[in-house]
């Protein structure tokens, strides 16, 4: 005879309850306490119930309701089942196969309540960064100038700025030719170039563009600088740093009022969830100003395809990041990149590119020699 | 081994009189004063890491204290908040405990953790219970006063007012009322409790004077 583990309701017990070996005894459920009280349920006044915290519990109870044996055991059912064949098997059945309904009953509620919500997030997050874009685009540019003074006076930059000189007139040519192609003309364009050795440029909200001799020695004609300071002039056009500091409080503001208080892993979760979708984010600020870049250089008869020719050196130089990281990266791939300045330049009408009209030999000279700033008399200063 | 609950329902504690050879198993940090002649050992709560466990699913301690005396002593035990304490005595029957309720037990009671399932986790009664089990007292606590319900149908009670309850009642989440009430009357999201069977509710939910506190904060 088989035990099950189990207990027993019943007001005989002080305290009403304790836990029993179950046993299927001849025609009757037997519930043997372990201070040696035995408790009895014959088949035909036992009444089955279904429940408990795990779903699975079998009470047994008589008519009256004061005593109930019960067990969670997945054996005991087919045990009784067996025993009790022509009273108890039946009700046994419809039992089982009414939770197995119910299961699957709450298997679909469950499943239509997640793609529910994947739903409303999807339509929260992307209706925060859609708010943020067009808050943003509701500010006057002031705002833009203001922060973008702010945060361009707290940087360290790397190096001295070179006020003049031939490669600081370069850029400063670059930048009013490109500036010349866009429809928004309240922008007044501030240009930098920092002597240090990182192939980088960066730009500010309000027209604070950084270039750094780095990436003027490594670029091949002006061209190419042309490419990267429209780059960075579509960044400020579209002003994407408004924007993202825009999506990154709605996101802050709507993880805290999801969250709340959530302790330490819901929180490094929120925080893991911020920083990828802001970055990934700033991948597509990335491709928009790709993407406006090269229809700047078509406007300003620059050839556009010097973008691509530009990501070929970095990447053939600097290489990439791996491609299992390539997620947590702000910029897209260097070859993506290529690839969608082709295909975007092919879409363009047919355009008779001029040369910028710059000695990129007396550029190159200023910026790769041992004391930059004394090459043609060029002056620089230190922040 | 004589105890008793004194001091309640507010700031209850246990006052244990041992004797020779008594054992008692507390959460540590529980013990409010005892006599010299007490011996402590401590150690995991359930092993290395079915304590890690506890401590992270269940709010429980990670290592527990067992006392032990050679001859008569006294021990007291509390909790960390106010509130009441309550003493079952198991019979090899189960009871589950809600995170952060346990307080001690006798040695024949066996600690477990288990899952109890996302409905527990949307009502805000965490994913993982402590499960007791075996032969012999428990004592849990709870913040505000403690009262019992036995019962056989459904039963509603309140996120973050469920201190135990017996395996063979039930719990799913469901609203208080219509989307509308549920959500202005403030009571939201709550437990709906089958029996049969023992439910165990604090007069006094945490979070709740926690949201009040915050609240109130400048």
């Amino acid at each position: 005879m088989r035990d099950f583990k189990g207990g027993v309701f019943s007001s005989k017990i002080e305290g009403g309850r304790a836990g029993a070996d179950i046993q299927i005894q001849g025609d009757r459920i037997a519930a043997l306490c372990t201070d040696g009280d035995v408790f009895e349920l014959p088949f035909r006044d036992c009444h089955l119930e279904i429940g408990g915290a795990s779903g699975r519990m079998f009470f047994c109870r008589n008519a009256a309701k004061d005593l109930t044996i019960f067990c969670e055991d997945l054996g005991f059912p087919q045990a009784l089942s067996t025993e009790a064949a022509g009273i108890l098997d039946k009700p046994i059945r419809e039992i089982l196969a009414h939770r197995r309904q119910k299961r699957r009953q709450w298997r679909l509620v469950g499943l239509a309540a997640c793609v529910g919500l994947f739903i409303l997030f999807a339509l929260g997050y992307f209706g925060i960064l859609a708010g943020a874009r067009a808050a943003i685009g509701a500010l006057p540019r002031s705002v833009d100038e203001q922060l973008g003074a702010m945060a361009f006076q707290s940087m360290k930059l790397e190096g001295p700025v070179m006020t003049t000189g031939a490669a600081a007139d370069a850029v400063q040519q670059i930048v009013a030719r490109l500036a010349a192609t866009l429809t928004v003309h309240d922008i007044k364009f501030e240009v930098h170039v920092v002597d240090a050795s990182i192939v980088n440029a960066f730009a500010l909200p309000g027209g604070y563009i950084v270039v750094y001799t780095g990436l003027i020695e490594a670029a091949e004609n002006a061209e190419q600088v042309a490419a990267v300071v429209a780059h960075e002039m579509a960044h400020v056009t579209m002003r994407h740093g408004l924007q993202r500091i825009g999506q990154a409080i709605g996101l802050m503001v709507a993880t805290q009022v999801l969250l709340g208080d959530a302790h330490g892993l819901f929180g490094a979760g929120a925080d893991l969830l911020t920083s990828t979708t802001i970055n990934s984010y700033s991948r597509a600020h990335e491709t928009e100003a790709d993407t406006m870049g090269v229809a700047m250089l078509h406007e300003a008869a620059i050839d556009p395809m010097t973008m691509a020719a530009f990501f070929t050196i970095l990447d053939a130089e600097h290489g990439d990041v791996p491609d299992s990281l390539s997620w947590f990266s702000t910029h897209p791939q260097h070859d993506a990149r290529v690839q969608a300045v082709r295909e975007q330049v092919a879409t363009l009408p047919d355009t008779q590119y001029r040369a910028l009209a710059i000695d990129w030999d007396q550029v190159r000279r200023q910026t790769t020699a041992p004391n930059h700033a004394t090459t043609d008399g060029g002056a620089t200063s230190s922040r | 081994m004589e105890t008793e609950i004194r001091n309640k329902p507010s700031f209850a504690i246990v006052h244990v009189d041992m004797e020779p050879g008594d054992r008692i198993i507390a959460e540590a940090d529980a013990m409010a004063s005892m006599s010299a002649n007490v011996a402590l050992r401590c150690r995991w709560n359930g092993g290395f890491l079915r304590a890690i466990a506890k401590r992270i699913f269940c709010n429980e301690t990670l290592f527990v204290n067992q006392y032990h005396c050679a001859g008569e002593g006294e021990l007291v035990l509390t909790q960390p908040f106010p509130g009441d304490i309550e003493c079952i005595e198991l019979k090899g029957n189960s009871l589950y405990l809600q995170p952060g309720a346990f307080l001690a037990c006798e040695p024949g009671v066996r600690l477990g953790l288990g899952w109890a399932g996302f409905a527990s986790w949307l009502g805000r009664e965490g994913l993982f219970r402590l499960k007791v089990s075996g032969t012999g007292r428990i004592w849990f606590g709870a913040y505000g006063g403690i009262f019992a319900r036995e019962i056989d149908h459904e039963y509603v009670v309140d996120t973050g007012h469920l201190v135990a309850y017996e395996p063979s009642v039930s719990l799913r989440v469901g609203m208080a009322g219509g989307i509308f009430s549920s959500f202005f009357s403030g009571e939201g999201l709550v437990s709906r409790m089958r029996g049969p069977g023992r439910v165990y509710l604090q007069s006094r939910s945490m979070e709740s004077l926690v949201a009040w506190t915050n609240a109130h904060l400048h």
